[in-house]
């Protein structure tokens, strides 16, 4: 609506105010925070004017590095569709799958973190990319380290062990 | 001479050091090549194979894992036991390093507080990304996990991975023979509708064991594939014992019907866990890349276009035959450059055992 007053100046990029767990607020284009689906559902029921979400399950740290992570797939989009534009050939995507795999390059309880966020929030490719770096870290090991790594109890009657 | 540098690279070893499941296996490669073929190799890859062993060690904290330190021991066993007296001790020296950065790591995660707790159908996602291997180990480490681990979706997609298309599985139940009729009378009165109601996990279990008690030569194959199986189980044999305790059994009726099946059979004589894991390699011939590749969930990590993958059969090897891969050409010049294209007509034999019989 303010748009129509003003025709001559470029509109104003439109940001949304996304609420930490912590109570910290960040404010991020519109077009960035739409990467999650659930941010994405609820704006089509929201009011015009009410342009903050409380997360109430991400915590800061973590909703930092979720806002990094689409900003950066947001942007590497359009610098991929413009190079497919005026046809020539970039390796975008493969600069951005580099990108991602250092993205995701954290401690388990980052990661652990990140899994759950992108799970929230529904946003398909970082928790697909969360997901299967899980699913490496799993890889090979043994019941016990998986345990380890993954800080996880053992709760099952069945001890391997107990018979030694 | 470039030629048994450029068969060396395509094995791939230092690509996968970083890997932890890859790990073992690669120190086991490159103790096997340093021990029985060192001296004979040319220059150039004598210190290629040098580096590789020094960065396996420099490698060794990222992976961290017990059979990785296990690995890294054999591995500076065989340096010992190959290398020139320089470079031995270069090879000790990194490998102890390793061996204390490893412990340090070790001690620094046991500092790591909070539990995980994830939901279970994140679970089930995460573990459709694994092998069975991994998937049968998930399931052992807490009741949640083994909640998501025993997801039926997860085993009917494995069953297809190994006995092909679930839509058949009454078919193949018929020649399988007894070990499923069980399942048989549930899925064939009504097929379709049944496909829905079958407990994959016990599919897969019995069709496994189905193909341990049904041998005919064809099943060799199989058996090879049950015992790279068996010894990746070896990592952690007892753990395994929920689903392990029928595959071995099957796995040692295989095994006695076996034992005059050649080279398989003189590698299980002496048949206990450990030395299965010795012998296995976690290696296949891919026909389409013609060269031997690293297994991933049994299958070429390679894309393969227009190639569909149901169709692609790996041919298992064992490490010995890694090993003659690598020197054929430097040992006998008869197949240098057409090695691979006559390989099916038996030319090879010692290095494809079993390759007629597909």
């Amino acid at each position: 609506m303010k748009d129509s007053f003003n025709p001559s100046i470029e509109p104003p990029k439109k940001t949304v105010t996304l609420v930490s767990s912590d109570g910290y607020d960040f404010e991020v284009e519109e077009e960035v925070a739409l990467e999650s689906q659930v941010i994405k559902d609820g704006f089509e029921d929201k009011a015009v004017d009410d342009r903050e979400y409380l997360l109430f399950n991400v915590h800061s740290d973590t909703l930092e590095l979720i806002i990094k992570y689409c900003e950066k797939h947001v942007s590497s989009r359009k610098s991929i569709s413009a190079a497919a534009a005026s046809s020539s050939s970039s390796n975008g995507e493969e600069a951005l799958k580099e990108w991602d795999e250092h993205f995701i390059s954290v401690d388990t309880n980052t990661l652990y973190d990140i899994l759950m966020a992108a799970d929230y929030l529904n946003i398909k490719s970082l928790l697909d990319l969360a997901i299967q770096k899980v699913a490496d870290t799993i890889h090979g090991r043994s019941p016990e380290q998986i345990r380890k790594k993954f800080n996880i109890e053992n709760d099952s009657i069945i001890d391997p062990w107990a018979s030694e | 001479m470039s030629e048994i540098v450029r068969r060396y690279e395509k094995l791939k070893l230092r690509e996968h050091l970083n890997q932890s499941y890859y790990y073992p296996f690669v120190c086991k490669e490159l103790s096997f090549i340093l021990r029985s073929a060192y001296s004979k190799l040319p220059k150039n890859l004598q210190s290629i194979l040098f580096q590789d062993t020094l960065s396996s060690f420099r490698s060794l904290p990222i992976v961290e894992t017990h059979h990785g330190i296990e690995a890294a021991n054999l591995l500076v066993q065989a340096a010992e036991f190959a290398l020139p007296k320089h470079k031995k001790i270069l090879a000790v020296t990194e490998f102890k390093h390793a061996v204390v950065a490893c412990k340090r790591r070790q001690r620094a995660q046991r500092h790591v507080e909070g539990s995980v707790e994830i939901p279970q159908d994140v679970l089930v996602h995460i573990f459709s990304f694994l092998d069975i291997h991994s998937l049968v180990a998930v399931g052992l480490v807490s009741w949640s996990w083994n909640s998501a681990a025993i997801d039926r979706r997860l085993w009917q997609s494995q069953y297809e991975l190994f006995f092909g298309s679930s839509s058949s599985f009454s078919e193949c139940k018929g020649q399988m023979g007894k070990p499923t009729e069980k399942y048989m009378s549930i899925t064939c009165n009504k097929e379709s509708v049944d496909l829905l109601a079958i407990d994959w996990r016990e599919a897969f279990k019995e069709t496994y064991i189905g193909y341990g008690c049904l041998w005919e030569e064809k099943m060799i194959q199989h058996l090879l594939i049950d015992c790279q199986l068996c010894g990746l189980f070896g990592y952690g044999f007892f753990i395994f014992s929920d689903l392990l305790d029928d595959w071995v059994i099957a796995l040692l009726i295989g095994i006695v019907s076996l034992s005059s099946a050649g080279r398989l059979g003189d590698c299980l004589a002496d048949w206990n866990c450990n030395s299965l894991q010795k012998f296995t390699s976690n290696r296949g011939y891919c026909s389409i890349c013609e060269t031997i590749v690293w297994l991933e969930n049994m299958k070429c990590p390679n894309v393969h276009r227009g190639v569909k993958v149901v169709n692609q059969h790996m041919k298992p090897v064992l490490l010995q035959q890694v090993m003659e891969y690598l020197l054929e050409d430097s040992l006998s010049s008869d197949y240098s450059s057409d090695s691979d294209s006559d390989l099916d007509e038996g030319s090879s034999l010692k290095l494809w055992a079993y390759a007629k019989h597909l």
